[in-house]
């Protein structure tokens, strides 16, 4: 039993990271209706440009990790100003391959930036273990769930105690009715990508020291889109839980089937979930009547 | 849309084009014949992209899937059960087509974006099982293909490349046929307005999953010659940005014409092959060329091509908006 505590544990570590992915994502569509499939990508390269920071220009680590979320930020606003915006009057599906178009060149830039060789991020919680009633747990995967946690607490607080947050929430019910009332609402679309590119970044850096940086870490946008579409895509609180869960899932199905399957069985959670109730655990949306 | 060619003048078109793809194949070397060969390989997969997206509206970010499950059919029958090349074929083909009504069915009541979703989970699932489940396929290492014989002949890397030709030609000929057809008609009427198609009658379930069966048939039999052609099958063939290879093709070329997905893998294929030295921006220029054309020219090659020879020629007194056909202009 303390075991099995102990994978749920690690799979809520890697949930958290999930959950800011999803998280991002589910932002992204709310506001502006669309499916960003270079989510992952937007994280890898800010994980990246962090680790420029601090083994290029010497900064330290946490300041690096807000300075990236900045950066991060101001790309994501860009990338929809530059990109996404002048898209919009086209179909969605224009919009959709134009971010594929975007985790193709954001893998490619990666590649030819920062070179073959692999890098790695510094952890910077202590490398220690605690035990809590038999259960050890290392005090970097709860400095992840912790981080990854305040990230969800603080979206959700600017949604319901700013302004700004609840014009996002206003133009994502009814984007007509939201500019009626003065709402300005590209505006508020490039916030969104703004505050979603920097939930990746936080993703991205906190993955790093699990695993080693490569452009090609940004597939792990694709667990943090199947976590959405668990929770519904559209909710977010169903985001959260779906990432959590699907780290705890993963990570107990590598355990105790196989490692080399524990993907496929994500792969056919995904599967099933939009075959079966592509609304997810806490969605709406998904479905039309044909 | 200019008026389908049809009679003598189609009869000769298609012999010139016959001849013309035999000559090249019969003079160029090994090598630029090989890339010849996997262009018209991958047309045959970007038609298949084509026929669900570009003309029925059904988007497919999945494609490589299709392809890896004939190339993986044709490598398992060959190699394992010791049957011919020519019956694995079809068998691919079939499989594939298979899987296309499975995702088709549940993408009926979803919204383009599941589908993009669903599609792309599909493409994944594939790409997966293929490199984990090591009895059946051998894992990252691949399987070999034999030799490709018919009766007593065995094919040499230059007699296999008729075979891909002819089977282009011909699939070439039945998606130039599928999409004047009364089914073609209900494709683009679909993807122009689904409420409007309903309304006029076209049977929405049956025509969205014969689109993604025909898409998904293209692709495993796209699949199945690769497999002929390289000798050799494994994970890596079918990875994700293969499926967005398919989809640039499409865009790059022109999405709803039918030589844009020919145009399109023409350049993409023969590209990475010039710029040797610039394999490091490969991705780059792709994802970039991808971008621009979405921006800039959505119609496309082809279809910029098209509006250009409409406006020279002036055959008609209307212009096909955005290049590529639409549904009142086929009816």
């Amino acid at each position: 039993m303390t075991e099995f505590l102990q994978f749920v544990v690690v799979g809520l570590a890697n949930g958290g990271v999930y959950a800011t992915l999803a998280l991002a994502l589910v932002l992204i569509h709310r506001a502006t209706g669309i499916v960003n499939f270079a989510q992952g990508e937007m994280g890898m390269f800010a994980t990246f440009i962090a680790w420029s920071l601090i083994n290029h220009h010497g900064l330290p680590y946490w300041v690096a990790f807000f300075l990236t979320l900045l950066i991060a930020f101001l790309g994501g606003a860009a990338v929809h100003e530059v990109v996404i915006r002048p898209l919009e009057r086209g179909s969605e599906l224009t919009v959709v391959m134009a971010t594929i178009a975007l985790l193709v060149i954001l893998n490619g830039l990666a590649g030819w930036i920062w070179a073959p060789e692999v890098k790695f991020l510094e952890n910077p919680f202590p490398l220690k273990v605690l035990h809590v009633g038999g259960v050890v747990m290392n005090v970097q995967d709860l400095g992840v769930i912790g981080v990854s946690l305040v990230c969800v607490v603080l979206v959700f607080l600017f949604f319901r105690f700013t302004r700004l947050g609840w014009a996002m929430w206003a133009t994502a019910q009814n984007k007509e009715a939201a500019a009626l009332v003065g709402v300005n609402v590209p505006r508020i679309f490039s916030v969104a990508w703004g505050i979603s590119a920097a939930l990746a970044a936080a993703a991205g850096i906190l993955l790093a020291p699990l695993i080693a940086i490569t452009p090609d870490m940004g597939v792990i946008g694709i667990k943090g889109f199947i976590a959405a579409i668990m929770g519904g895509y559209s909710s977010l609180h169903g985001a959260v839980i779906g990432g959590f869960l699907l780290g705890v899932v993963e990570n107990l199905a590598g355990v105790y089937i196989s490692s080399g399957f524990k993907d496929v069985v994500t792969f056919g959670v995904l599967i099933a979930v939009l075959i079966l109730r592509p609304a997810g655990l806490f969605g709406t949306a998904g479905t039309h009547r044909v | 849309m200019r008026p389908p060619v049809r009679g003598w003048n189609a009869g000769i078109g298609w012999f010139l084009a016959t001849v013309g793809l035999a000559a090249l194949l019969a003079t160029l070397p090994d090598y630029p014949r090989f890339v010849v060969s996997l262009t018209l390989v991958n047309a045959i997969a970007a038609m298949g992209v084509n026929l669900s997206m570009g003309y029925a509206g059904q988007v497919s970010v999945g494609h490589a899937g299709f392809a890896a499950i004939g190339a993986y059919t044709t490598a398992i029958m060959m190699g394992r059960l010791g049957v011919s090349f020519w019956a694995t074929v079809p068998v691919g083909g079939a499989l594939a087509l298979l899987c296309g009504i499975l995702i088709g069915l549940p993408a009926l009541k979803l919204t383009p974006l599941y589908i993009a979703m669903v599609t792309f989970g599909f493409g994944q699932v594939v790409n997966l099982v293929s490199l984990n489940w090591v009895d059946l396929t051998n894992g990252p290492n691949g399987l070999p293909v034999p030799a490709i014989g018919l009766g007593r002949y065995v094919f040499s890397p230059e007699s296999f490349s008729y075979v891909i030709a002819a089977s282009f030609l011909l699939l070439f000929w039945i998606a130039g046929n599928l999409v004047r057809s009364r089914m073609g008609r209900g494709f683009l009427a679909i993807r122009d307005s689904e409420v409007a198609a309903e309304s006029m009658g076209v049977n929405l379930a049956k025509y969205k999953t014969i689109a993604f069966a025909v898409g998904a048939f293209y692709g495993g039999l796209s699949g199945a010659l690769y497999a002929g052609l390289s000798n050799y099958v494994n994970p890596d063939a079918f990875i994700f940005p293969v499926s967005v290879l398919y989809l640039t093709m499409n865009v790059v070329g022109g999405m709803g014409t039918l030589a844009g997905p020919l145009v399109g893998a023409l350049i993409f294929t023969v590209m990475p092959e010039v710029l040797r030295g610039f394999a490091e921006y490969k991705e780059f220029l792709s994802g970039g060329l991808l971008l621009l054309f979405l921006v800039f020219f959505p119609e496309g090659l082809v279809g910029m091509l098209d509006r250009a020879a409409e406006k020279l020629f002036r055959r008609s007194g209307r212009s096909a908006p955005a290049g590529t056909a639409s549904a009142t202009d086929v009816a």
